[in-house]
Protein backbone atom coordinates (compact mmCIF):
# COMPACT_ATOMS: atom_id res chain seq x y z
CA UNK A 1 0.00 0.00 0.00
CA UNK A 2 2.78 2.36 1.02
CA UNK A 3 4.71 1.68 -2.19
CA UNK A 4 1.57 2.37 -4.27
CA UNK A 5 1.14 5.74 -2.61
CA UNK A 6 4.79 6.59 -3.21
CA UNK A 7 4.49 5.50 -6.84
CA UNK A 8 1.40 7.66 -7.33
CA UNK A 9 3.06 10.70 -5.74
CA UNK A 10 6.21 10.19 -7.88
CA UNK A 11 4.10 9.85 -11.04
CA UNK A 12 2.22 13.04 -10.21
CA UNK A 13 5.49 14.90 -9.60
CA UNK A 14 6.92 13.71 -12.95
CA UNK A 15 3.69 14.73 -14.74
CA UNK A 16 3.76 18.14 -13.01
CA UNK A 17 7.41 18.66 -13.98
CA UNK A 18 6.76 17.79 -17.62
CA UNK A 19 3.60 19.91 -17.75
CA UNK A 20 5.53 22.79 -16.25
CA UNK A 21 8.21 22.47 -18.90
CA UNK A 22 5.61 22.29 -21.63
CA UNK A 23 4.34 25.76 -20.61
CA UNK A 24 7.80 27.33 -20.41
CA UNK A 25 8.71 28.85 -23.76
CA UNK A 26 12.29 29.02 -25.05
CA UNK A 27 13.81 32.49 -25.21
CA UNK A 28 15.58 35.21 -23.24
CA UNK A 29 12.86 35.13 -20.61
CA UNK A 30 10.63 32.04 -20.29
CA UNK A 31 7.60 34.26 -19.71
CA UNK A 32 8.59 37.01 -22.13
CA UNK A 33 8.13 37.64 -25.79
CA UNK A 34 11.32 37.89 -27.82
CA UNK A 35 10.41 40.80 -30.12
CA UNK A 36 9.89 43.47 -27.41
CA UNK A 37 13.01 42.17 -25.67
CA UNK A 38 14.98 42.58 -28.90
CA UNK A 39 13.54 46.07 -29.50
CA UNK A 40 14.43 47.19 -25.98
CA UNK A 41 17.92 45.63 -26.20
CA UNK A 42 18.74 47.33 -29.50
CA UNK A 43 17.51 50.70 -28.16
CA UNK A 44 19.53 50.20 -24.99
CA UNK A 45 22.75 49.55 -26.93
CA UNK A 46 22.16 52.62 -29.10
CA UNK A 47 21.40 54.77 -26.03
CA UNK A 48 24.48 53.61 -24.14
CA UNK A 49 26.70 54.45 -27.15
CA UNK A 50 25.02 57.84 -27.43
CA UNK A 51 25.04 58.62 -23.72
CA UNK A 52 28.59 57.62 -22.82
CA UNK A 53 27.60 56.22 -19.41
CA UNK A 54 27.96 52.73 -17.93
CA UNK A 55 25.39 50.09 -17.00
CA UNK A 56 24.81 48.33 -13.72
CA UNK A 57 22.75 45.16 -13.28
CA UNK A 58 20.28 44.33 -10.55
CA UNK A 59 22.71 42.02 -8.75
CA UNK A 60 25.61 44.46 -8.98
CA UNK A 61 23.49 47.31 -7.66
CA UNK A 62 22.24 45.13 -4.79
CA UNK A 63 25.86 44.28 -3.89
CA UNK A 64 26.82 47.96 -3.98
CA UNK A 65 23.93 48.88 -1.70
CA UNK A 66 24.66 46.00 0.72
CA UNK A 67 28.34 46.96 0.81
CA UNK A 68 27.45 50.57 1.60
CA UNK A 69 29.18 51.92 -1.49
CA UNK A 70 29.25 55.71 -1.57
CA UNK A 71 26.87 56.69 -4.35
CA UNK A 72 23.82 58.72 -5.19
CA UNK A 73 20.84 56.82 -6.55
CA UNK A 74 18.40 58.89 -8.60
CA UNK A 75 14.90 57.86 -9.57
CA UNK A 76 13.92 59.57 -12.82
CA UNK A 77 10.27 58.61 -12.45
CA UNK A 78 7.65 61.26 -11.65
CA UNK A 79 7.73 62.12 -7.93
CA UNK A 80 4.14 60.97 -7.43
CA UNK A 81 5.04 57.52 -8.82
CA UNK A 82 7.97 57.33 -6.40
CA UNK A 83 5.55 58.09 -3.58
CA UNK A 84 2.99 55.55 -4.78
CA UNK A 85 5.31 52.70 -5.80
CA UNK A 86 8.34 53.26 -3.58
CA UNK A 87 12.01 53.83 -4.33
CA UNK A 88 15.20 51.75 -4.46
CA UNK A 89 17.18 52.18 -1.24
CA UNK A 90 17.68 55.87 -0.48
CA UNK A 91 17.05 57.18 -3.98
CA UNK A 92 16.36 60.86 -4.52
CA UNK A 93 14.01 62.11 -7.19
CA UNK A 94 15.32 63.65 -10.39
CA UNK A 95 12.33 63.47 -12.72
CA UNK A 96 13.06 63.12 -16.40
CA UNK A 97 10.47 63.11 -19.19
CA UNK A 98 10.02 60.09 -21.46
CA UNK A 99 11.49 61.86 -24.49
CA UNK A 100 14.15 64.53 -25.00
CA UNK A 101 11.56 66.68 -26.77
CA UNK A 102 9.70 67.21 -23.49
CA UNK A 103 12.78 68.08 -21.44
CA UNK A 104 12.59 71.51 -19.78
CA UNK A 105 15.36 73.60 -18.18
CA UNK A 106 13.57 73.14 -14.84
CA UNK A 107 13.85 69.32 -15.13
CA UNK A 108 17.51 69.56 -16.09
CA UNK A 109 18.41 71.89 -13.22
CA UNK A 110 16.54 69.73 -10.70
CA UNK A 111 18.46 66.66 -11.89
CA UNK A 112 21.83 68.43 -11.56
CA UNK A 113 20.84 69.54 -8.06
CA UNK A 114 19.88 65.95 -7.15
CA UNK A 115 23.23 64.67 -8.43
CA UNK A 116 25.09 67.08 -6.16
CA UNK A 117 28.37 68.96 -6.55
CA UNK A 118 30.80 65.98 -6.49
CA UNK A 119 31.27 65.12 -10.16
CA UNK A 120 33.48 62.11 -9.39
CA UNK A 121 30.92 60.37 -7.19
CA UNK A 122 29.17 57.22 -8.43
CA UNK A 123 25.68 58.09 -9.59
CA UNK A 124 23.08 55.49 -10.52
CA UNK A 125 19.93 56.45 -12.41
CA UNK A 126 16.90 54.27 -12.89
CA UNK A 127 13.28 54.38 -14.03
CA UNK A 128 10.68 51.68 -14.59
CA UNK A 129 12.11 49.01 -16.87
CA UNK A 130 14.53 48.43 -19.76
CA UNK A 131 12.34 50.06 -22.42
CA UNK A 132 11.92 53.21 -20.29
CA UNK A 133 14.26 55.97 -21.49
CA UNK A 134 13.92 58.45 -18.63
CA UNK A 135 17.12 57.12 -16.99
CA UNK A 136 18.97 57.38 -20.33
CA UNK A 137 18.02 61.04 -20.71
CA UNK A 138 19.18 61.77 -17.16
CA UNK A 139 22.43 59.79 -17.42
CA UNK A 140 23.30 61.52 -20.68
CA UNK A 141 22.74 64.96 -19.15
CA UNK A 142 25.03 64.14 -16.24
CA UNK A 143 27.81 62.89 -18.56
CA UNK A 144 27.46 66.04 -20.67
CA UNK A 145 27.83 68.10 -17.49
CA UNK A 146 31.13 66.52 -16.50
CA UNK A 147 30.04 63.70 -14.16
CA UNK A 148 32.54 60.87 -14.62
CA UNK A 149 30.98 57.86 -12.85
CA UNK A 150 27.47 57.72 -14.21
CA UNK A 151 25.63 54.39 -14.28
CA UNK A 152 22.23 53.58 -15.68
CA UNK A 153 20.33 50.74 -14.04
CA UNK A 154 18.14 49.69 -16.98
CA UNK A 155 16.00 47.07 -15.22
CA UNK A 156 14.56 49.74 -12.92
CA UNK A 157 11.92 49.08 -10.31
CA UNK A 158 10.33 46.22 -12.24
CA UNK A 159 13.59 44.22 -12.38
CA UNK A 160 14.30 45.13 -8.76
CA UNK A 161 10.98 43.64 -7.67
CA UNK A 162 11.39 40.67 -10.06
CA UNK A 163 14.60 39.85 -8.20
CA UNK A 164 12.62 39.78 -4.96
CA UNK A 165 14.01 43.02 -3.56
CA UNK A 166 11.82 45.51 -1.77
CA UNK A 167 11.09 49.10 -2.69
CA UNK A 168 11.17 51.63 0.15
CA UNK A 169 8.11 53.78 0.78
CA UNK B 1 -31.58 73.20 18.60
CA UNK B 2 -33.91 71.78 15.89
CA UNK B 3 -33.36 74.96 13.91
CA UNK B 4 -29.57 74.55 14.05
CA UNK B 5 -29.85 70.91 13.01
CA UNK B 6 -31.99 71.95 10.04
CA UNK B 7 -29.46 74.61 9.06
CA UNK B 8 -26.62 72.07 9.21
CA UNK B 9 -28.59 69.54 7.14
CA UNK B 10 -29.44 72.20 4.54
CA UNK B 11 -25.82 73.39 4.49
CA UNK B 12 -24.45 69.86 3.96
CA UNK B 13 -27.04 69.12 1.26
CA UNK B 14 -26.23 72.34 -0.60
CA UNK B 15 -22.50 71.65 -0.30
CA UNK B 16 -22.90 68.12 -1.68
CA UNK B 17 -25.17 69.19 -4.52
CA UNK B 18 -23.01 72.13 -5.58
CA UNK B 19 -19.89 69.99 -5.21
CA UNK B 20 -21.32 67.48 -7.68
CA UNK B 21 -22.44 70.25 -10.01
CA UNK B 22 -19.00 71.81 -10.04
CA UNK B 23 -17.46 68.43 -10.72
CA UNK B 24 -19.72 67.85 -13.73
CA UNK B 25 -19.15 71.35 -14.96
CA UNK B 26 -15.41 70.63 -14.89
CA UNK B 27 -15.87 67.57 -17.11
CA UNK B 28 -18.07 69.50 -19.55
CA UNK B 29 -15.62 72.38 -19.59
CA UNK B 30 -12.84 69.92 -20.21
CA UNK B 31 -14.52 68.53 -23.34
CA UNK B 32 -14.99 72.01 -24.76
CA UNK B 33 -11.51 73.22 -23.93
CA UNK B 34 -9.36 70.33 -25.11
CA UNK B 35 -8.50 71.06 -28.72
CA UNK B 36 -6.03 68.34 -29.71
CA UNK B 37 -7.22 66.68 -32.92
CA UNK B 38 -10.44 65.61 -31.21
CA UNK B 39 -8.68 63.55 -28.55
CA UNK B 40 -10.52 63.65 -25.22
CA UNK B 41 -9.42 62.79 -21.72
CA UNK B 42 -11.29 59.79 -20.19
CA UNK B 43 -12.30 58.60 -23.67
CA UNK B 44 -12.00 54.89 -24.41
CA UNK B 45 -11.49 55.57 -28.12
CA UNK B 46 -8.48 53.71 -29.47
CA UNK B 47 -6.84 56.56 -31.41
CA UNK B 48 -4.58 54.45 -33.65
CA UNK B 49 -4.31 57.04 -36.41
CA UNK B 50 -4.76 60.82 -36.39
CA UNK B 51 -4.82 62.80 -39.65
CA UNK B 52 -3.27 59.84 -41.45
CA UNK B 53 -0.40 59.58 -38.94
CA UNK B 54 -0.06 56.24 -37.19
CA UNK B 55 0.81 56.21 -33.50
CA UNK B 56 3.71 54.28 -32.02
CA UNK B 57 3.11 52.58 -28.66
CA UNK B 58 5.59 52.68 -25.79
CA UNK B 59 5.02 50.87 -22.50
CA UNK B 60 4.81 52.79 -19.23
CA UNK B 61 4.16 51.91 -15.61
CA UNK B 62 0.55 53.10 -15.64
CA UNK B 63 -0.37 51.70 -19.07
CA UNK B 64 1.11 52.78 -22.38
CA UNK B 65 1.74 55.92 -24.40
CA UNK B 66 1.03 56.40 -28.08
CA UNK B 67 3.26 58.93 -29.86
CA UNK B 68 2.29 60.74 -33.03
CA UNK B 69 5.71 62.27 -33.71
CA UNK B 70 4.74 64.09 -36.91
CA UNK B 71 1.94 65.83 -35.00
CA UNK B 72 3.92 66.44 -31.79
CA UNK B 73 1.18 64.75 -29.80
CA UNK B 74 1.34 61.91 -27.27
CA UNK B 75 -1.70 60.14 -25.84
CA UNK B 76 -1.30 58.29 -22.54
CA UNK B 77 -3.62 55.33 -21.97
CA UNK B 78 -4.26 53.57 -18.68
CA UNK B 79 -4.42 49.78 -18.46
CA UNK B 80 -8.22 50.18 -18.68
CA UNK B 81 -7.82 51.55 -22.23
CA UNK B 82 -8.98 55.06 -21.28
CA UNK B 83 -7.10 58.24 -22.17
CA UNK B 84 -5.51 59.55 -18.98
CA UNK B 85 -2.95 61.99 -20.40
CA UNK B 86 -2.60 64.25 -23.43
CA UNK B 87 0.71 65.91 -24.29
CA UNK B 88 1.00 68.36 -27.15
CA UNK B 89 3.78 70.49 -28.60
CA UNK B 90 1.74 71.38 -31.68
CA UNK B 91 0.98 75.14 -31.95
CA UNK B 92 -2.23 74.31 -33.84
CA UNK B 93 -3.63 72.66 -30.70
CA UNK B 94 -4.67 74.19 -27.41
CA UNK B 95 -5.75 73.31 -23.89
CA UNK B 96 -8.07 75.83 -22.22
CA UNK B 97 -7.04 78.38 -24.82
CA UNK B 98 -3.34 78.00 -24.06
CA UNK B 99 -1.27 77.12 -27.12
CA UNK B 100 2.34 75.98 -27.46
CA UNK B 101 4.24 79.10 -28.48
CA UNK B 102 2.58 81.46 -25.99
CA UNK B 103 4.60 83.12 -23.26
CA UNK B 104 4.30 81.59 -19.82
CA UNK B 105 2.87 84.86 -18.53
CA UNK B 106 0.04 84.73 -21.08
CA UNK B 107 -0.68 81.06 -20.40
CA UNK B 108 -0.62 81.58 -16.66
CA UNK B 109 -3.13 84.45 -16.90
CA UNK B 110 -5.50 82.37 -19.05
CA UNK B 111 -5.34 79.16 -17.05
CA UNK B 112 -6.04 80.81 -13.70
CA UNK B 113 -9.35 82.05 -15.15
CA UNK B 114 -10.45 78.42 -15.56
CA UNK B 115 -10.19 77.74 -11.86
CA UNK B 116 -6.80 76.05 -11.98
CA UNK B 117 -4.55 76.78 -9.02
CA UNK B 118 -0.76 76.79 -8.98
CA UNK B 119 0.71 73.45 -7.87
CA UNK B 120 3.87 72.92 -5.81
CA UNK B 121 5.73 71.74 -8.93
CA UNK B 122 6.88 74.64 -11.10
CA UNK B 123 4.74 75.55 -14.13
CA UNK B 124 2.06 73.08 -13.01
CA UNK B 125 -1.59 73.76 -12.17
CA UNK B 126 -4.24 71.64 -10.51
CA UNK B 127 -8.02 71.58 -10.63
CA UNK B 128 -10.42 68.90 -9.41
CA UNK B 129 -8.37 65.82 -10.22
CA UNK B 130 -6.62 67.28 -13.25
CA UNK B 131 -3.00 68.32 -13.50
CA UNK B 132 -1.90 70.68 -16.26
CA UNK B 133 1.81 71.19 -16.84
CA UNK B 134 3.31 73.85 -19.06
CA UNK B 135 6.59 72.77 -20.66
CA UNK B 136 8.52 76.04 -20.52
CA UNK B 137 11.85 76.81 -22.21
CA UNK B 138 14.72 79.13 -21.24
CA UNK B 139 12.93 82.14 -22.70
CA UNK B 140 9.82 81.56 -20.53
CA UNK B 141 7.89 80.39 -23.57
CA UNK B 142 5.45 77.48 -23.38
CA UNK B 143 6.67 74.88 -25.89
CA UNK B 144 4.30 72.14 -24.79
CA UNK B 145 1.36 71.28 -22.57
CA UNK B 146 0.51 68.15 -20.64
CA UNK B 147 -2.94 67.48 -19.22
CA UNK B 148 -3.50 64.42 -17.07
CA UNK B 149 -6.17 62.93 -14.92
CA UNK B 150 -4.83 62.24 -11.45
CA UNK B 151 -7.94 60.60 -9.96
Amino acid sequence: MKSRVLLTVASLLVCFAFTGNAFAAPGTSPQGKEVPIETAAVKLVADVKDGGYQLVTTEELKKWIDAGKAMTIISTLPADEDKALGIIASAVNGFMPKTEKELTPVDKNALLKAAGPDKGKTIVLYCGFVACRRSHIGAKILVENGFSNVYRYPGGIIAWQDAGYQLTK
Amino acid sequence: MGFFKSVIVVFITVALVTGCAVRHLERDTLKDQVNVFGVQLHSDTDYREINGIKGVDEPCLKGYERSFDALDVVIGYGFDGKVRKITTRNPATSLFGVRPGMTYEEGNRIILQYGFAEHEQPFTFRSNGYLLTFLVDDTERVFGLKLESVD
